[in-house]
């Protein structure tokens, strides 16, 4: 195995975890305020997807860095 | 689907090499521009069920335009967001388009080329990614939003249009918040203080100001790599699972498509906002 393939899996499975725990902060605050606030659902879904596609480019930012490696 | 993180060209007009890329991006501004022509040519005062869906859309996109910019800067302001939503969410989608990104030429080792429907190699030596690197595929199209360029080109007139947009608003202040290294000499601060602070203030707006162009990059790397992974998800799925289950996937890529134009307007209208209410 080449020491690129550790490199690209490891750029991808570090870089997802701290998007995975914002994006499960994201959508729990949002569930509760929702619970919370049943009115406001769709004004809340709306910005939980922006909050999550904000920190989605964080884990898209890590896949950059796998492909850089496996293509450059 | 070759699977290149560039562009491939495909011929040269002068000294402007066209890329595969570039002819789908141009192709979906045509469409678009003939739609629309269209379109407003048959408006009609009792709307048809498509109007009223065209409608629908020009009215959503324009209500969350009012809700963040406020409702002067939105009249101002739509015509352009609403072109970047329409642009950004056609090629996004137009990638998924079934013959985008597998017809095309195929130039084996032999040298042999013509028409290729690339299929995906299972078991043996090969895997998809040994194809792109010995045989070099080139599709007449591929989606636009997958090539750098196209995202950069679009972040940078998304930048433009924030700059423009403060220092309409807040006039030649706004620039102070990049280039006022003035420090504000209180009770407490003694005069030997003053260097230092304006050497803290010198780094403070120089970050202020690289962060500024770190814009760019973000706006334009986010569209990019979501809609390139894209392609990546669909080609592994497909190999992974021999076609069966490229299905959902597809409608994934749907949502994505859609949420990635939206997070673009509305990142751009947030920055717009922000820029123009700091002063």
């Amino acid at each position: 195995m080449d020491l690129r393939d550790i490199a690209m899996a490891l750029a991808i499975g570090l870089g997802t975890i701290g998007p995975g725990i914002g994006m499960g902060l994201i959508a729990s605050k949002a569930v509760e305020a929702i619970g919370r606030n049943p009115e406001t659902e769709g004004k809340v879904r709306s910005l939980m997807i922006l909050g999550i596609g904000l920190v989605e480019a964080l884990a898209i930012f890590a896949l950059l860095i796998v492909l850089i490696i496996r293509f450059l | 689907m070759a699977l290149s993180i560039k562009a491939e060209p495909l011929f040269e007009i002068g000294s402007i090499t066209v890329t595969n890329s570039l002819l789908s991006g141009a192709l979906v501004a045509i469409c678009l521009i003939l739609f629309f022509v269209i379109y407003q040519k048959n408006l009609k005062l009792l709307p048809t069920k498509f109007q009223l869906f065209i409608e629908w859309v020009i009215e959503s996109i324009y209500s969350l335009c009012k809700d963040v910019l406020g409702k002067e800067s939105a009249v101002k302001l739509f015509p352009i967001i609403f072109t970047f939503f329409t642009f950004i969410i056609i090629s996004n989608w137009f990638g998924l388009l079934p013959f985008v990104g597998s017809v095309g030429t195929a130039k084996h080792s032999k040298g042999e080329g013509g028409l290729h429907i690339p299929t995906i190699v299972l078991g043996g030596e090969q895997n998809f990614f040994e194809i792109n690197s010995k045989t070099e595929i080139k599709p007449y199209f591929r989606s636009s939003s997958a090539d750098l360029n196209f995202t950069i080109a679009l972040a940078i007139i998304s930048f433009l249009l924030i700059q423009f947009s403060a220092l309409k608003g807040a006039g030649f202040h706004y620039l102070g918040k990049y280039f006022d290294y003035r420090v504000k000499i209180g009770k407490g601060l003694a005069m030997l203080g003053v260097p230092f602070m304006f050497l803290i203030n010198f780094f403070w707006k120089t970050l202020e100001l690289v962060l500024e162009f770190s814009k760019i990059l973000s706006f334009s790397f986010r569209l990019f790599g979501n809609i390139f992974a894209g392609e990546v998800l669909l080609l592994v799925i497909t190999s992974l699972t021999f076609g069966l289950l490229t299905l959902p996937f597809i409608g994934f890529e749907i949502f994505v498509g859609f949420i990635q134009a939206i997070v673009f307007i509305f990142l751009t209208m947030v920055f717009i906002k922000v820029s123009v209410e700091a002063h």
